[in-house]
């Protein structure tokens, strides 16, 4: 009977987790309404700024994760290795650098909640009312 | 080599806003890359060569006079440590400083030192040492891991001079799915005892490009980069100190130097497709020198492995003197590169070069080198 309740509460509970997206936030200052591209451009340095005016600081999704997997394949589109190659002919020539990796001390909605051109991927689980959701990614 | 007042104002400059309110947000990063090339002439001529480089013999990067001679197993010749310290001062300003060291010559150089600007979100202004981007791997041809041959093609990747003191205009922006970027440089480059005339001079032999000016148009679509480059330069040489002379050593002359390249690469999950085509055009009192170049390969990935065949030649052709024989060569190469880890490959490359010159220069050869490069 346990057994056939803690079952049933799984169930429940699937749905919710189900729907949990990857979703981007920004600054509640922040207007953009970012297209999947130009959110793929950020983050592999090919644009500053969205709009020409604010710079745009993008936070990386980190190798561990659970987004990260999804993060390689719908957003810089490359696998891990693909992507170190991809960097390092830009890294040592000055042209640009990746995404901005936190310390461990530091989270990402309080970072982009602090920061007015932070711009992060998280899980929408993660969602609080300090940031603003600008972009939900597809299943 | 940079001069003594330059490096006095960048070293103020870079105090100025190290000690300015902002500094208490200042950021380093500090990264790297290294590469432990073990190379050996497996065959070739032996009439070829100079008095100083003794064939059979490849020579695997002009830039440092670095060639492989006899047919012992060598590490010396390619082996190197980079790093890079970023120091982003604020949201506009960070300085660079990118040190090389080299197992050829066991010398730890300061290859890159500047200051960059972010003028706007597109535009940026960087004044200092950088590497002259001539070619499209020439900016971070140290990085090993950054490209899938051992080396790029020496049949366009050899010169006498790679690094530069000057500044450079940067506008990159996004028209779609395209990444358009746009560069302007201008400055000089000196180098004392050049190691690219070592190989063929036992005097001790000076370049300087003055005058230097050049730019570079790149396009990309994340698959397809396109990219065109030129570059002038008044050059001059001092053999055994008699003085600043041309191509032949004319004290008081210049040589005149004009560069062309167009790179185009496609990079699929699965293919590749790595071309340029490149000229450089050589004027002065005595000679008139046009050297195209070439590479052309074709790459297949599976998984961790690629594996890539390429087509490289380089060529000679003189109008002034007239009659004058001109070298030319090519190479003939495969690679395979495993990805041992997510920063770091092996890389195993066969090459032969076919010595095609009229009058026999160093001769063919076969080599063979196996790599190991890594980024941290």
């Amino acid at each position: 009977m346990k057994l056939i309740k803690t079952f049933a509460l799984a169930i429940a509970f699937l749905p919710h987790i189900a729907h949990a997206k990857m979703i981007v936030i920004t600054h509640p200052d922040n207007k953009l309404e970012p297209t999947l591209e130009q959110i793929r451009q950020l983050y592999l340095g090919k644009t500053k700024s969205l709009d020409g005016k604010m710079v745009l600081d993008p936070i990386d999704v980190p190798p561990g994760s659970p987004l990260r997997g999804k993060y390689l394949e719908q957003v810089v589109q490359k696998t891990q290795e693909q992507l170190n190659l991809y960097w390092s002919r830009l890294v040592f020539t000055g042209k640009a650098s990746p995404p901005r990796k936190l310390t461990a001390q530091e989270t990402v909605v309080d970072w982009v909640a602090q920061n007015k051109g932070a711009l992060a991927i998280i899980d929408s689980q993660d969602l609080n009312p300090k940031v603003n959701q600008v972009f939900t990614f597809s299943d | 080599m940079l001069r003594s007042h330059y490096w006095q104002g960048l070293l103020l400059l870079g105090q100025g806003l190290l000690t300015s309110e902002l500094a208490s947000a200042v950021e380093f990063s500090l990264t790297g890359y290294g590469s432990l090339v073990a190379g050996k002439v497996l065959s070739g001529d032996a009439d070829g060569g100079t008095e100083l480089l003794k064939c059979p013999c490849y020579i695997s990067d002009w830039g440092i006079g670095a060639a492989y001679t006899g047919t012992e197993i060598s590490l010396k010749q390619e082996s190197r440590l980079g790093a890079q310290l970023q120091i982003k001062i604020n949201e506009d300003w960070s300085a660079y400083i990118q040190a090389v060291a080299r197992a050829y010559d066991e010398v730890i150089k300061l290859d890159w030192a500047y200051l960059s600007y972010q003028i706007s979100p597109s535009l940026s202004l960087q004044v200092g040492r950088k590497r002259i981007p001539i070619f499209y791997y020439s900016e971070f041809q140290d990085v090993g891991y950054a490209y899938y041959w051992v080396r790029p093609p020496n049949e366009l990747y050899g010169w006498d001079l790679t690094n530069y003191n000057g500044a450079s205009l940067r506008y990159r922006t996004s028209l779609g799915d395209y990444t358009v970027s746009a560069t302007l440089y201008a400055g000089s480059s000196q180098l004392n005892s050049s190691p690219y005339w070592k190989i063929n001079h036992e005097e001790p032999i000076d370049s300087r490009w003055r005058d230097l000016y050049g730019a570079d148009w790149e396009l990309s679509d994340g698959t397809w980069t396109s990219r065109l480059v030129y570059l002038q330069s008044m050059n001059q040489y001092n053999f055994d100190g008699q003085g600043w002379g041309d191509y032949d050593f004319n004290v008081g002359e210049t040589t005149k130097q004009k560069v062309f390249g167009w790179a185009n690469n496609w990079e699929w999950p699965q293919f590749l497709i790595l071309s340029e085509v490149n000229a450089t055009k050589i004027q002065s009192k005595d000679i008139d020198l046009l050297s195209p170049s070439f590479t052309l390969g074709f790459g297949y990935r599976t998984g961790l492995w690629t594996i890539l065949p390429n087509y490289a030649q380089y060529a000679d052709f003189y109008r002034k003197p007239e009659g004058e024989e001109g070298a030319r060569y090519d190479d003939r190469s495969l690679t395979v590169r495993y990805e041992i880890t997510e920063k770091s490959d092996i890389k195993a490359q066969y090459t032969y070069s076919d010595d095609l010159s009229d009058t026999l220069y160093l001769g063919d050869t076969q080599h063979f080198s196996l790599s190991y490069d890594f980024i941290f």
